[in-house]
């Protein structure tokens, strides 16, 4: 057998065959202009390559965002201290001096505080405690907390009178509360015009409901039995969140499936020549949410599980595609009506089409798993 | 001048001309800018290979020249991809082939298996083969089914693996092998036909 087959690829090697004279002309026609000669770029082409360039740039800009807002937070989070303090400590850090005390009042409001430590010091001084003196209090406000350093030191010897006509000492303790008050001032500015007015926030958690919508861009890894295709898609999801933890989404996508025609051999070189079909995909899904607000983010954020089934149509060869999906995604609020969501997701798929190919095969079941990024804009009722 | 010296080096050389690697690769440059000068040089060199490739592959002489044709665009589509440290020919018969895969995938009942053929085990003789006129040899290519020609073609002419051949056309490994061994018989038959009837026309003489 070895032999026949031996002389007949000899054979069918050795052979030439000319094509009809005609054939170059149509040919010809078909060949793409001379570079300096206006080239049309089918569009779908342009758009993917374009598309999936933005959507990294839009990534990038994002985090750069979400990098830059997160080091300088000082303002926002004293407008979170604001909403409810949830803890004030008053304790010292000064290692040159002895710790004396250390006090912690729960549930207190900046402004509150700052009265408290007012009159708590005044209180001490005017009760004439003779055994301790007040050097200075330190104002900081860090991660959703009003940290004040106080240090106090026994009287070494000296009487409770006569420190007490150390006005230094009163005077910069003054001189702090003072400042905490500027500081409150900010804080009901900051207030007035943050985005919370209408993303109603009861910390730790936020509510939101309504209409919304968005552009997105997506990338996924489809895989079935023997290959491997890249798909990506752009578009417009659109949902509706009928309570603070639960929504329907749906929208319109244009899908492209690359699917490389040719694996490669060893011993030549390789022409990996991507054949891409295209579709329109319509996905309708159920989706939970897990509000809440990030105080690493100082942002209202979302994290939400979503499920349900896709169907597409195909628009080269009319197949359909029939498939389930499920996810999750995160969602950060940038202001009162305009969040990021960042999402994953995997699902498997069927094909359905009248003609034989090799993606396109009928009774075949594909995976999928991929990643995407929307900006999405809320239509909220102000909520007072 | 220049160009007619290169033509007619080509008439002596023919495929073997685009083989030198410092021709090629000016020729592939100015294909790449759109040079329709090079462009028809490189189709007159090398479609007479190429389309012997279409002609294997497909049922008729009008399917290969559609083949033939879409395989050219995809080629000069594909130039800028030649790494020059390959041979031109055998990188622009992988293009040609891969098309021509292409274009059978996306046929209906690709791999349509007849029961009726005749399993007779038959040793030939070489000479009666090697006796055969190309044009017949062709006739008979192509006359086949073409999921058998396509198997045939990918792995006795072209010398792909079976894994290989199972992979590009989605095909388990033992589809591909009996799908070959049928193919073999069923040239050997269409061998046998025409030499009987070669015999009888002979006679009749």
């Amino acid at each position: 057998m070895k032999d026949f087959d031996e002389i007949l690829r000899k054979k069918l090697q050795e052979s030439n065959f000319e094509p009809p004279q005609n054939l170059w002309q149509n040919i010809e026609e078909k060949l793409p202009k001379k570079k300096n000669e206006v080239v049309i770029v089918p569009f779908f082409f342009s758009f993917l390559k374009y598309s999936i360039a933005a959507s990294i740039s839009f990534l990038l800009g994002m985090g750069t965002i979400l990098v830059l807002s997160n080091s300088n937070e000082l303002n926002r989070k004293v407008v979170d201290n604001s909403q409810q303090v949830s803890e004030v400590i008053l304790t010292s850090t000064s290692e040159s001096t002895d710790l004396i005390e250390q006090i912690n009042l729960m549930n207190e409001t900046p402004e509150n505080f700052s009265n408290n430590i007012f009159s708590s010091n005044q209180s001490k001084n005017a009760n004439n405690l003779n055994d301790e003196d007040w050097n200075y209090i330190a104002y900081n406000s860090q991660q959703n907390k009003v940290v004040v350093d106080l240090e106090k030191k026994y009287g070494n010897g000296q009487s409770a009178s006569d420190k007490l006509n150390e006005n230094s000492i009163q005077t910069y303790s003054l001189s702090i509360i003072e400042q905490e008050e500027v500081e409150t001032s900010k804080i009901v500015e900051i207030e007035e015009n943050s985005y919370f007015s209408r993303v109603q926030i009861t910390k730790p958690s936020i509510s939101y409901s309504g209409w919304w919508l968005g552009a997105q861009t997506e990338y996924n890894s489809i895989f079935n039995a023997s290959k491997h295709y890249s798909n990506f898609l752009i578009g417009m999801p659109v949902g509706y969140d009928f309570k603070n933890n639960m929504g329907l989404q749906s929208g319109i996508f244009y899908s492209g499936i690359f699917e490389p025609s040719q694996s490669s051999n060893l011993d030549m070189p390789v022409v990996i020549d991507a054949q891409m079909h295209s579709s329109i995909n319509v996905p309708l899904l159920f989706r939970y949410k897990f509000t809440r607000y990030s105080e690493r983010l100082s942002k209202p954020t979302s994290i939400n599980l979503v499920s349900g089934v896709d169907y597409g149509l195909g628009l080269s060869s009319g197949f359909q595609q029939l498939g389930f999906r499920a996810g999750a995604e995160y969602d950060i609020f940038f202001g009162e009506t305009t969040m990021l969501t960042l999402g994953f997701q995997g699902g498997f798929f069927r094909n359905h089409t009248p003609q034989t190919d090799n993606y396109l095969s009928n009774n075949k079941m594909n995976y999928k798993i991929g990643v995407y990024s929307s900006l999405r804009f809320l239509g909220l009722k102000k909520q007072k | 001048m220049l160009l007619e010296n290169f033509l007619s080096l080509l008439q002596k050389n023919k495929s073997n001309f685009l083989d030198i690697k410092t021709d090629i690769s000016k020729i592939v440059k100015g294909c790449i800018d759109g040079n329709r000068e090079m462009q028809k040089f490189l189709y007159d060199t090398t479609s007479p290979k190429l389309f012997t490739i279409c002609l294997r592959y497909s049922s008729d002489y009008n399917e290969a020249q559609d083949m033939l044709q879409e395989g050219y665009i995809k080629l000069f589509k594909n130039l800028h991809k030649f790494e020059f440290t390959g041979v031109f020919m055998a990188w622009a018969s992988r293009v040609v082939t891969n098309n021509c895969i292409d274009i059978l995938r996306r046929k209906p009942n690709l791999y349509l298996i007849s029961d009726n053929i005749k399993m007779i085990e038959e040793s030939f003789e070489s000479s009666v083969i090697e006796n055969l006129i190309e044009a017949d040899l062709m006739k008979i290519i192509q006359s086949l089914p073409h999921g058998y020609r396509t198997i045939f073609n990918l792995h006795v002419v072209d010398g792909y693996p079976y894994k290989e051949i199972a992979e590009m056309l989605n095909i388990n490994e033992g589809t591909s092998k009996s799908q070959l061994n049928r193919a073999r018989k069923l040239i050997q038959n269409k061998i046998k036909e025409l030499e009987h009837q070669e015999e009888i026309r002979k006679t009749a003489w």
